[in-house]
């Protein structure tokens, strides 16, 4: 299936941006003489492991592509036998929209060597910041949806929609079809493909009855009232 | 490493010598730590309780800021007053909030899919969040609030009595319209209520849905009822020694024409699912195999079942409301499991294939569900409906450790 629409959002630029919304704002305060243990990652750890991600070391790198977006970086949780080492890793999770895959690369960021790599099947970690956005963009450039939703909204407030972005607020979430077994239609690929499921308020806290579903992958509108009942 | 490094524990007591009674091959040692030792925490101060409570007791632990599970507590020791501290968990952590919609609009597996500690979802607390508290701060973020707080009696006996306190640990991740309270009680005692309070908005309240699967709120729109499922993880290592905590479950057996009761032991040898029963009085506990207190007896601490609402859904993991697995790092999840490991299933019913888990590091899984039925009340803003279970020390110590 051609995935057109996926290269102008997925480039570098947005997976750096990606990794900035990712926690490192609030994690690391500390200097890494001080970190061990337990402790989150710290910036420069995180740092570490994103130059690897990134690619800024050619010999040990996980290599990201175009397509690919690093939707989390996260202290490897090691198995008690060796935790007690001193060893620091961190799980660095890329997706690739190209094929749809979740990999995991588990980075020693003391070395800098990434220790292993694989495949994750059957997951969907929760969206990052850049695929709210381009959640949103899909279903506003959608006609169908937007006629959908200024009738939701009627419904809710007894008032049309005339500036949404002043008007109403929207929490996408990652969506999997296997979720609900009343799933059916094009939503049914969710899961297998990344999607994203979007509750819609209004800014003065109604709820708006209208709960779509985009494909990310495809760049695609699957269900446009995200209603299976 | 070699295997037998692997028995100590990150959270050691350092300082005065251990106090070790060898009364025969047959008998265990007894309580291995000394009251003014320090701890060498395995985490950085930012990231360490320290807490000493008003009756003396002590509360020390490291938590850690993750993407799905919010705060996860690590190496959780208690240390009575005036005497020895004890590790009771190693690793513990909410591990799933599962919201099911009785018109099955939606099931949301909340912390798994849409993350308690991110960024976008955990709370920036401030000050109003956290009378007469302290909040615990990550670079500048607010994420949880640390209070010691009055907790009502500790006992009383005419003339004589005592108060008790309680340290709660909270953090608030927001997810849809909901905010969802994860908190943490550790009683002066050394009961640990977990709890999690659901606030914020209904979620599914609109004019059109069906009556029959809720409740008529204003304006015409109906609530619809839902569950809150709570899934906890605990990687209990009692005692600070993970591959000699025996999981046992309690319960007093009618007989004798329902005129008595027989109290029951049994000790799991494998893995293992189980259904709370509270006709039976049915409980779990988790003892030391080798630690005794000074009276001879198992230390050990017990789950106590919340079962107000039994929920049992399509989903395998909604069958039983107690797991005890076999630790294995990647498993972390009660369903949605992010299966990291190769051939990690996906959720808690799959975890238990058969095991041993004697002389086995052991993980217990506990789940409780509330079932919330809308009312008008609930508009606006919603008041937090409370979920949680206690885990209390069954014979840590031989009397009760806040009385005189």
């Amino acid at each position: 299936m051609p995935h057109l629409t996926r290269r102008a959002w997925t480039g570098v630029g947005l997976v750096v941006a990606g990794i900035a919304a990712l926690g490192v704002t609030i994690a690391g305060a500390q200097t890494d003489d001080a970190v061990r243990g337990t402790d989150p990652l710290s910036a420069d750890e995180t740092e570490t492991a994103l130059g690897l991600a990134r690619g800024s070391n050619p010999g040990e790198a996980i290599g990201l592509g175009d397509d690919d977006l690093v939707l989390l970086i996260e202290r490897h949780e090691e198995n008690k036998d060796v935790a007690e080492d001193g060893l620091r890793r961190a799980d660095v999770y890329v997706y690739s929209y190209d094929d749809d895959v979740l990999t995991l690369s588990i980075v020693d960021v003391a070395t800098g060597e990434v220790d292993q790599s694989r495949v994750v099947p059957n997951t969907q970690l929760p969206l990052i910041p850049e695929e709210s956005e381009r959640a949103q963009e899909l279903a506003t450039d959608d006609p169908a949806t937007r006629r959908a939703l200024a009738t939701a909204y009627r419904q809710a407030t007894g008032r049309d929609l005339t500036d949404p972005a002043t008007e109403i607020e929207v929490q996408p979430i990652v969506f999997r079809a296997d979720a609900n077994s009343a799933t059916r239609g094009p939503a049914t690929t969710c899961g297998r493909h990344r999607c994203a499921q979007l509750f819609i308020t209004t800014t003065d806290d109604l709820l708006v009855d209208l709960t779509p579903i985009i494909d990310l992958s495809t760049g695609r509108v699957v269900s446009r009232t995200g209603s299976f009942s | 490493m070699t295997a037998a490094a692997g028995f100590s524990r990150r959270l050691r007591v350092i300082g005065a010598a251990a106090a070790i009674f060898l009364l025969g091959a047959a008998v265990p040692v007894a309580m291995n730590v000394a009251a003014d030792a320090a701890l060498d925490f395995n985490c950085s101060p930012e990231y360490q309780v320290d807490h000493t409570m008003a009756n003396g007791a002590k509360w020390q632990m490291c938590w850690e800021r993750r993407d799905a599970e919010g705060i996860v507590l690590h190496d959780v020791t208690y240390t009575p007053p005036g005497g020895d501290s004890v590790e009771v968990l190693g690793r513990a952590a909410l591990a799933q909030i599962f919201v099911p919609y009785d018109d099955n609009w939606a099931r949301f597996h909340d912390l798994s899919d849409y993350g308690l500690g991110t960024i976008d979802h955990l709370n920036d607390l401030t000050a109003g969040d956290c009378p007469n508290g302290d909040l615990v701060t990550e670079d500048t973020y607010n994420v949880m609030c640390q209070t010691e707080a009055p907790a009502g009696y500790s006992y009383k006996d005419y003339d004589l009595q005592g108060q008790a306190t309680s340290l709660n640990l909270f953090s608030v991740s927001h997810i849809g319209a909901y905010n969802y309270v994860v908190a943490w009680n550790f009683d002066d005692d050394g009961t640990i209520r977990p709890e999690v309070g659901a606030t914020g908005q209904l979620q599914n309240d609109f004019s059109t849905s069906d009556p029959t699967r809720g409740w008529p709120l204003g304006g015409g729109r109906i609530g619809v009822g839902h569950m809150h499922s709570y899934y906890w993880r605990l990687d209990f290592d009692l005692a600070g020694t993970r591959f000699d905590d025996r999981v046992e479950e309690l319960e007093a057996v009618p007989q004798v024409g329902n005129t008595q009761r027989r109290n029951t032991r049994r000790a799991f040898t494998t893995e293992v699912a189980r259904r709370v029963a509270p006709q039976s009085f049915r409980s779990w506990r988790v003892r030391d195999v080798n630690e005794l207190n000074a009276d001879g007896h198992p230390i050990s601490f017990e789950i106590l079942p919340n079962t107000d609402h039994i929920f049992r859904g399509p989903e395998t993991f909604t069958q039983n409301e107690l797991y005890v697995t076999k630790h294995r790092t990647c498993e972390r999840f009660a369903s949605h499991n992010v299966q990291s490991c190769s051939g990690s299933p996906n959720s808690v019913p799959g975890f238990v294939n058969g095991e041993g888990i004697s002389n086995q590091d052991t993980v217990v899984w506990y789940g409780t569900s509330f079932h919330h039925l809308p009312r008008d009340e609930d508009e606006d803003h919603m008041h937090p409906h409370w979920s949680g279970f206690s885990i209390i020390p069954r014979d840590l110590t031989a009397t009760n450790p806040t009385a005189p």
